[in-house]
């Protein structure tokens, strides 16, 4: 495994049932990236992150996580995770202090007790997602937006070496998906942290990653996406389709391509 | 009213009154949290086919019904997470399963003299010293077990697979919350019986969510809730001559829309 390869996925299958939803996947994560894997709906985008997350077990083929096993480094508490979909109860009795508070316990017997490191990483992680005035806000009363950067500060707030989101800017309208790109580059800057984002949005991903992967039950286009990704790869993930997207003039990645 | 502490069976049912309530009080948030009420229901129902066992065997059904809830417990849990069926389903499959089973040991067992209705409905007069010390068992192993993890369970409780991404041990700790489920239940089986239990595992964290939006308000609300329903139900049947767990339970449900209109009125 390369010495600055975070993951590095070879020859992957996955199998639900007798369905195959993904197969001969070849893959490599570098340290500090922001990596995007794009598709359609029930491409395999999700299975692909329970599979690195060691929820799911191939069929064939070998993944590392940080030269590691995936179960172990799930066990270890050094990936941060927004999930797809998530299960939280909106009435949950919770402040925002609490949720971010949830991470720092994750991996301690204290008693319920935070030290000062947890209070300090509490806090820098909240100041991160301007979110610090709201600490003692009930979670249940933000807007979703606000509830998304908070979660993204609970995933922080364990100082990871890996941040995972899985389709982040679902239910954001457009403004919040610009600040939301924005502060991901902008905890790509200040942490030593590698970035995995999940998305259907193509069009607005393309712009803000630093590497992207095309994926449709195989990996179809693997690349910067600034270098252009052949229509030929694009068709074969999203269907034909995908040149009304990419022409789409509010798409900047179409812009910068055409120019 | 300190007549009533002379009679042993008043004072052992008071005692347990007592620890019960900080059992249910605190196990309740975790179990309404994480939308498992039905759970609670299934499994105490599973208990009568483990006394019906205890029955037909001549054992203890304090033993018989531990396990059959043990067993439900864990295999509902296991059901759910590897069998890719509903809590609904496991617990509607065991729930029937269970009381059929004690039907048929019933029936095999062809005369006892045993106080069945007891175990359905409850019966203070059969609160006996060891089951105290069953209580206060399940409660020295509660207590320090969710000082240790109360706030990896409240993490797993609010959103499971990330508290598992981030490091808590969720298999380990949704097994022993089972358990812990499973022996509450069949502690109090006594006192309120397998029918109203459930009532136990539902009312004191739904009271305690009218009360406040911070957790910890809501487990001492509840807390205190179940203190109040248990012990004032326990003196209210004895004034009304009436069974003890289902003067608790209607008690507390009478509490508990008397918070849900105070509340909805502000």
């Amino acid at each position: 495994m390369d010495s600055d390869a975070v993951i590095c996925i070879d020859d992957l299958w996955v199998r639900y049932g007798d369905r195959v939803v993904l197969e001969n996947i070849n893959l490599t994560v570098y340290s500090r990236e922001i990596f995007s894997i794009v598709g359609p709906n029930g491409g395999g985008k999700t299975t692909l992150l329970n599979t690195i997350l060691a929820f799911k077990e191939p069929i064939q083929g070998n993944i590392q996580v940080m030269g590691e096993n995936p179960k172990k480094i799930r066990k270890s508490g050094i990936i941060g995770y927004l999930p797809q979909k998530s299960e939280y109860d909106q009435y949950f009795p919770v402040n925002v202090f609490d949720v971010v508070a949830m991470s720092r316990f994750a991996r301690k017997r204290s008693w319920g007790k935070l030290n000062n490191k947890d209070r300090e990483c509490i806090h820098d992680a909240l100041k991160m997602v301007e979110m610090a005035d709201f600490e003692n806000r009930h979670f249940g009363s933000l807007s979703g937006g606000q509830q998304q950067r908070v979660l993204i500060a609970r995933a922080l707030a364990i100082q990871p070496k890996i941040l995972i989101l899985d389709e982040p800017s679902t239910g954001l309208d457009a403004v919040a998906q610009d600040t939301f790109y924005h502060l991901l580059h902008k905890i790509r800057d200040r942490e030593d942290i590698t970035i995995i984002m999940v998305s259907h949005d193509i069009g607005t991903v393309s712009s803000v990653v630093d590497q992207i992967a095309c994926l449709n039950k195989s990996i179809h286009f693997h690349g910067n996406p600034d270098e252009g990704i052949p229509s030929e790869a694009l068709e074969k993930v999203f269907g034909r389709d995908i040149q009304f997207l990419i022409h789409d003039e509010h798409c900047k990645t179409c812009e910068k391509r055409n120019e | 009213m300190s007549e009533l502490f002379h009679m042993v069976f008043f004072r052992n049912a008071f005692v347990m009154s007592l620890l019960l309530s900080l059992l249910f009080g605190l196990l309740s948030f975790f179990i309404v949290m994480r939308r498992m009420t039905f759970l609670g229901a299934g499994i105490a129902h599973t208990a009568f086919g483990g006394v019906a066992l205890g029955v037909l065997l001549g054992i203890h059904p304090f033993y018989s019904s531990l396990v059959f809830c043990l067993v439900s417990a864990l295999l509902i849990g296991k059901l759910v997470k590897y069998g890719n069926i509903s809590y609904d389903t496991g617990i509607g499959i065991f729930f029937s399963f269970s009381m059929a089973l004690g039907v048929l040991f019933i029936a095999l067992k062809k005369a006892y003299t045993f106080d069945l209705s007891g175990y359905l409905f409850g019966n203070i007069l059969g609160v006996t010293q060891t089951d105290l010390f069953l209580s206060l068992g399940a409660v020295l192993l509660f207590i320090p077990f969710l000082a240790i993890f109360f706030q990896q369970i409240l993490f797993m409780t609010f959103e499971e697979k990330v508290a598992s991404v981030s490091g808590v041990r969720t298999d380990m700790l949704d097994t022993l919350l089972l358990i812990f489920l499973a022996v509450i239940i069949v502690v109090s089986i006594k006192i309120v019986g397998i029918i109203l239990v459930s009532a136990l595992v539902v009312l004191p964290a739904s009271f305690g969510r009218l009360l406040s939006n911070d957790y910890r308000k809501v487990i001492t609300g509840g807390i205190g809730y179940t203190l109040f329903i248990m012990v004032g139900g326990l003196f209210l049947s004895y004034y009304l001559d009436s069974p003890a767990g289902a003067t608790m339970v209607v008690l507390g449900t009478c509490v508990y829309f008397l918070g849900l209109i105070v509340k909805r009125s502000r």
